[in-house]
């Protein structure tokens, strides 16, 4: 009964500030619009400089067919290795193809690249190999590998889709973690919690209330996410809408109750905000949402599975991927259900209407 | 020529849809204690920030000093000393490091100026390394008036320097004031919602909604004293609130010692001390907020230590902080707290027609509270702490920074509900106030010094009024 | 001067009497900066895999012995069948399939979700494969391949100055958002405005003792790189100290220019979180800037992690001249340049 009036009260001053209902809009949006664009470890747009010291017809056609290709694109000839490491130190080039006298009978080719970012340099590698051995092979076949290999659920291998489903996890985040925290703090600082402390409304009431319609802001936000993926790139879940509905709202509760203890512990918005801060993006590190879990070394490996966060991404990428199915994500959802109750149990408890 | 003069200002706000101020025409003579009185909104602040330069007037023109408010702002800022209504210390600072950054500002040092400040730093000094945060209220005005003047200024603006203050200290500010003005010659513009300190103004402007309506000698200004008369109600010998040795000590601190004392159903108990006594923390264990360390109270016959969530449902309660939602309505307000008390949506419509005529704010009914002048949220505060007729309800200065009319609107309030029958637990730093409650209690460093009848008090220290029976009691407090 | 002087001391002290702020502060870079190197990578080090042989001959034995010995890859089962491989992806317990027929031959079904690990694997147990069969001659690789600056292709090379701009961006702009709108909100401002201080003493003492603290994390973060991580230092320490003092300069005038333009510490808090996002995305930190469509890239040149991590890239890991980073160097100049002016525009004098 009193939940209603103070869910009311909640609904009304969320929608009066002039800001939070348009960031409810364009954070969908504008996340699912950016994200899987930006968010790609795809390799594209190598450039190469060139040293030809072997000046044949045949060099020539070599430099023309890497060019060619969709990876790489020449943007310089240098006369001297010194030349081209110039290129590469300024940004000009990624790789430098030295073509040594005698190519390609008395040598081989020689690649230099910027392994900087070790991803590009071993995909620079091993695109020039390819074409260097094509064009050597000319019109016999080109040595096979010994398997061929077929890519399932992700068959185009696009980047795009393995991102969308992490978005979900980060506007939650936001928006079910962060808000409801700062809005508590921010009634201790300007003193209207006393008023409600005085009251008799009970503890669970009082949270309760507060997290409520972010929660529905929350599932209101993921749907219009599943929308705008649908119509920008055409992609859907795989898998069943209901269980990844079934896991945004687990993992609303567990992320609301996260926010919950920060603003018990916290007396002024910016501890809350630096806290929060401070969790959130430990969470998104070890989470896999950037970079995957299996690379990271076996401690860290051991650390994610204290973090909620990454049972729920790699439950929504097995729905929007694979299509698992909700018994097939059993460990996942325990792990997830787990820690909501965990947080809320420890969020109830460091909640002090007496002092 | 006159050190201030105002002629003709206008100042709007909202694109001209509130006018705070409008063609103020006022001089002020070098030497004078110059009072601005009015009520909230009257247009004081916006009078005190145009004349520092913190705003730019629309029409009019304006001096302090020989310098014209728009182009000289620099050398006037040079020039004079601003101390703004709310407390605008930094709060992690020190005393001395406060005092310290202020004088730098203005390019002197502490000691340059010492004797300016001396009557009122001394009393500071002993606490010089506490941050300005933990001071008491009467501390940090002391503090915020030494801070505005370390650089000898030759004016002083002060916006309700007393506001929040307790009597004693208010004295001694006031005191220090009048002979700052007549010792060094430094003019003084003050506004203030006490009467006796506007009765020591050398001239006062009363101003009401945007203009002047009177200048002159304060006793041929100010209209003559409301008075509120009640008659008591007969006091049955039921007690709703009976505390016993009630005790709240933080560390080695004991904030509430060994308090004990009992209120009748239907009373108007005045709860009365300096700042820093012990009255909110006394307060706060009575409404459940705090667990007392020692001795017990029960509140509507429940224990304040273990059954607090009960007597949660039979009390109402107004901090002393104003506490209602500011982004709701004044209905929604009204709508929520009788929601969280339980009421029926029947109950909750009935109670708000009737509580808002009660008021006389039937007209701003659907008004956002934050738009609302202070005087009106305090009664709305009031409003929706009996809005779910508890039979007591405890009031941390309801009226402080108030007006005296709203003071006095305030009051009856008071007694329309106290001949309700709800007991009335009420604190207050104007001693006028003391004087309309059935019994007082007068607490100095954490313990009950007197408790009885205004009267009975009044007899017992042989003295007129309770202004000066409160003077007596404080003065012997060793704790600040 | 000695204004200026007593406004930079109550700065401090401000800092120094947070300690819950101060804490969060200087531990925060340290934790992520540690967290990002060891455990935010791209390498594959891993691949779990189901055999289904049906050829049961030598070459399959020789083949699954192989994987078996392989650091990278553990089979997790040898079948004849590969039925279960799809639900066994669906769980995550797998996350490649060799299937070996003596009809169809050598198949691999990989899980595609995250394509860089997918494509990884693949090649992986294709190499191994390759190393198993009985090639006479196989040809010498046309190509010599040389790896700059990183021969081991540690990936903490290519996200450790990222993320060093990121901890910077962040804690800077976070540090001095709140520094003006708090006494904003406090109403200390309204005596400070009343005071003959001049506005950019205001400005420039806000800013003093917060490069002071982001100096302090700068050092701690380049001690962790370099011990604790091995990261190179390859190039010049002092250019690199230079370009991080003018960086972290941008990123406070960027937090103050929020604080001016802003009236609520929380609206100020939010706005500074926000930058977070062209920091991470924008900036070729995570995700290289060539892999970007157009717009984005264009949008990327206002960023300023992007100039600094490309120059903390060149000196920390290439080791170039300083005249490759004299670019970098004076765009970030000018953008702070830039920053502090406009935010000095903005400062109002008065209450309005």
């Amino acid at each position: 009964m009193t939940l209603n009036y103070l869910i009311e009260k909640e609904f009304k001053q969320l929608f009066r500030n002039i800001l939070l209902p348009v960031v409810f809009v364009l954070l969908p949006i504008g996340l699912m619009n950016m994200v899987p664009r930006l968010a790609t470890q795809e390799v594209k747009g190598l450039k190469f400089a060139v040293e030809d010291k072997s000046h044949t017809s045949l060099s020539r056609q070599l430099i023309n067919k890497i060019d060619a290709s969709n990876y790489l694109s020449l943007t310089c000839y240098a006369p001297s290795y010194a030349e081209a490491m110039h290129s590469i130190n300024s940004g000009d080039a990624d790789v430098i193809i030295e073509i040594p006298k005698g190519y390609p009978q008395e040598s081989s080719l020689a690649l230099y690249a910027n392994s900087t970012n070790g991803t590009r340099g071993s995909m620079a590698s091993m695109y020039v190999t390819q074409i260097a051995a094509d064009a050597l092979c000319g019109d016999s076949e080109t040595a096979a590998l010994p398997a061929s290999v077929r890519f399932m659920f992700n068959t185009c291998l696009d980047y795009k889709i393995y991102m969308i489903p992490a978005i979900f996890a980060l506007e939650l985040m936001l928006i079910v973690g962060f808000l409801p925290a700062l809005n508590i703090v921010g009634e201790k600082e300007k003193g209207t919690i006393e008023q409600i402390n005085v009251s008799p409304i009970g503890k669970i009431e009082f949270v309760v209330s507060k997290i409520v319609p972010y929660v529905v802001v929350g599932l209101f936000m993921s749907i219009e996410s599943l929308v705008a993926a649908k119509a920008l790139y055409d992609i859907t879940p795989a898998g069943s809408i209901l269980t990844m509905l079934l896991f945004i709202a687990v993992f609303c509760m567990l992320v609301s109750s996260l926010g919950l203890i920060a603003s018990n512990y916290s007396s002024t918005i910016q501890q809350a905000a630096l806290t929060m801060f401070f969790f959130l993006v430990i969470f998104i590190l070890m989470s896999g949402l950037l970079t995957p879990i299996d690379s990271m070394p076996r401690w860290a490996q051991l650390i994610t599975y204290a973090n909620p966060m990454r049972y729920f991404i790699e439950a929504m990428r097995f729905i929007y991927l694979k299509g698992s199915t909700l018994s097939q994500l059993l460990p996942q959802l325990t792990a997830l259900s787990g820690y909501a109750i965990l947080g809320w149990a420890v969020a109830i408890a460091s909640y002090r209407k007496n002092s | 020529m006159s050190i201030i003069s105002l002629d003709n200002i206008s100042k709007s706000f909202n694109k001209g849809k509130t006018k705070a101020i409008d063609g103020v025409t006022l001089d002020i003579e070098e030497g004078e204690f110059f009072g601005l009185i009015g009520p909230d909104g009257a247009g004081k602040t916006t009078t005190y920030r145009l004349l520092t330069t913190l705003l730019k007037p629309d029409s009019g023109t304006a001096t302090v000093d020989g310098f014209d408010i728009v182009k000289d702002y620099r050398q006037i800022r040079q020039n004079i000393g601003y101390m703004p209504g709310k407390f605008s210390l930094y709060p992690d600072l020190s005393v001395e490091e406060n005092l310290r950054f202020f004088a730098k500002t203005f390019g002197t040092t502490i000691e340059e100026n010492y004797h300016l400040i001396e009557d009122i730093y001394k009393m500071l000094e002993p606490f010089k390394n506490r941050r300005a945060g933990k001071l008491s209220g009467g501390m940090k005005q002391k503090l915020a008036l030494s801070c505005a003047l370390i650089h000898a200024p030759r004016v002083l603006f002060l916006d309700e320097p007393t506001t929040g203050v307790d009597p004693v200290s208010r004295k001694e500010l006031f005191a220090m004031l009048k002979k700052l003005n007549s010792e060094n010659g430094i003019t003084i513009v003050v506004s203030t919602p006490y009467r006796d300190e506007v009765l020591t103004c050398s001239r006062i402007a009363v101003m009401s909604e945007g203009k002047i309506t009177a200048i002159g000698r304060p006793e041929d200004v100010l209209e003559p004293e409301l008075t509120l008369s009640h008659e008591v109600a007969e006091l049955t010998d039921q007690y709703v609130i009976e505390a016993e040795g009630l005790t709240k000590q933080f560390g080695n601190f004991v904030a509430t010692d060994h308090i004990t004392f009992k209120v009748r159903q239907g009373e108007i108990f005045g709860f009365l001390g300096a700042n820093g006594a012990g009255k909110t923390t006394a307060m706060r264990m009575l409404t459940g907020l705090s667990q007392p360390t020692d001795g017990r109270a029960t509140v509507a016959g429940f224990d304040c230590a273990t059954q607090y969530e009960q007597i949660k449902k039979n009390i109402g309660y107004m901090s002393q902080k104003f506490a209602l939602y500011d982004d709701l309505t004044v209905e929604e307000n009204m709508k929520l707290y009788g929601g969280i008390y339980g009421m029926t949506p029947q109950e909750i419509a009935e109670r708000t027609t009737e509580l808002l005529a009660e008021l006389g704010a039937e007209s701003i009914r659907k008004s956002m509270v934050k738009s609302l002048p202070l005087g009106w949220k305090q009664k709305l505060a009031f409003g929706v702490s009996i809005f779910h007729t508890p039979g007591i309800v405890f009031l941390d200065e309801p009226t402080g920074g108030v007006d005296t009319e709203t003071r006095k609107q305030f009051w009856e309030l008071i007694y329309d509900a106290a001949d309700k029958g709800i007991t009335i637990f009420v604190t207050t730093h104007y001693m006028d106030e003391a004087e309309y409650c059935d019994r007082v209690s007068i607490m100095v460093d954490g313990k009950i010094a007197a408790l009885g009848t205004p009267k009975e008090l009044k007899e017992k220290f042989r003295v007129e009024t309770m202004y000066d029976v409160f003077l007596t009691l404080a003065r012997k407090a060793t704790r600040q | 001067m000695k204004r200026f002087l007593s406004f930079v001391h109550k700065e401090f002290l401000h800092i120094f009497r947070d300690k819950v702020t101060m804490l969060i502060l200087l531990v925060m870079p340290v934790v992520l900066i540690v967290l990002f190197g060891f455990a935010v990578t791209t390498e594959v080090k891993s691949a779990r895999i189901i055999v289904a042989d049906r050829m049961q001959n030598d070459f399959s034995h020789k083949a699954i012995d192989a994987l078996k010995a392989n650091k990278y890859t553990s089979v997790e089962l040898v079948t004849t069948d590969e039925s279960g491989t799809i639900e066994a992806m669906m769980r995550g317990k797998i996350d490649l399939a060799l299937v070996m027929d003596p009809d169809r031959g050598l198949q691999i079904l990989a899980d595609g979700s995250e394509p860089n690990q997918a494509q990884t694997r693949a090649n992986y147990v294709n190499q191994i494969l390759t190393a198993q069969q009985d090639m006479a001659s196989a040809p010498a690789s046309p190509v010599e391949t040389h790896y700059l600056f990183n021969p081991q292709l540690k990936s903490e090379y290519n996200f450790v100055p990222g993320v060093i701009g990121m901890i910077i961006m962040l804690i800077c702009a976070l540090m001095t958002s709140v520094s003006i709108v708090r006494e904003k909100e406090m109403g200390t401002m309204e005596i400070l405005l009343a005071s003959p201080l001049h506005p950019l003493v205001i400005i420039v003492s806000k800013l003093l003792p917060y490069f002071v603290v982001s100096s302090v994390n700068l050092a701690s973060i380049l001690l962790i790189s370099k011990y604790i991580l091995g990261i190179p230092l390859a190039g010049s320490i002092w250019a690199f100290l230079l370009i991080s003092m003018v960086y972290i300069l941008v990123a406070l005038s960027l937090g103050l220019l929020i604080s001016v333009a802003v009236d609520t510490q929380l609206a100020a808090m939010l706005l500074s979180l926000l930058l977070i996002v062209p920091t991470m995305y924008l900036s070729g930190l995570a995700f290289p800037l060539e892999s970007m469509p157009r717009p984005f890239e264009v949008v990327s040149h206002i960023v300023p992690a992007r100039w600094y991590i490309d120059a903390a890239r060149k000196l920390l890991i290439q080791g170039v001249e300083f005249r490759y980073v004299v670019e970098d160097l004076w765009i970030l100049s000018l953008q702070a340049v830039l920053l502090i002016g406009i935010s000095f525009s903005l400062f109002k004098t008065r209450l309005e």
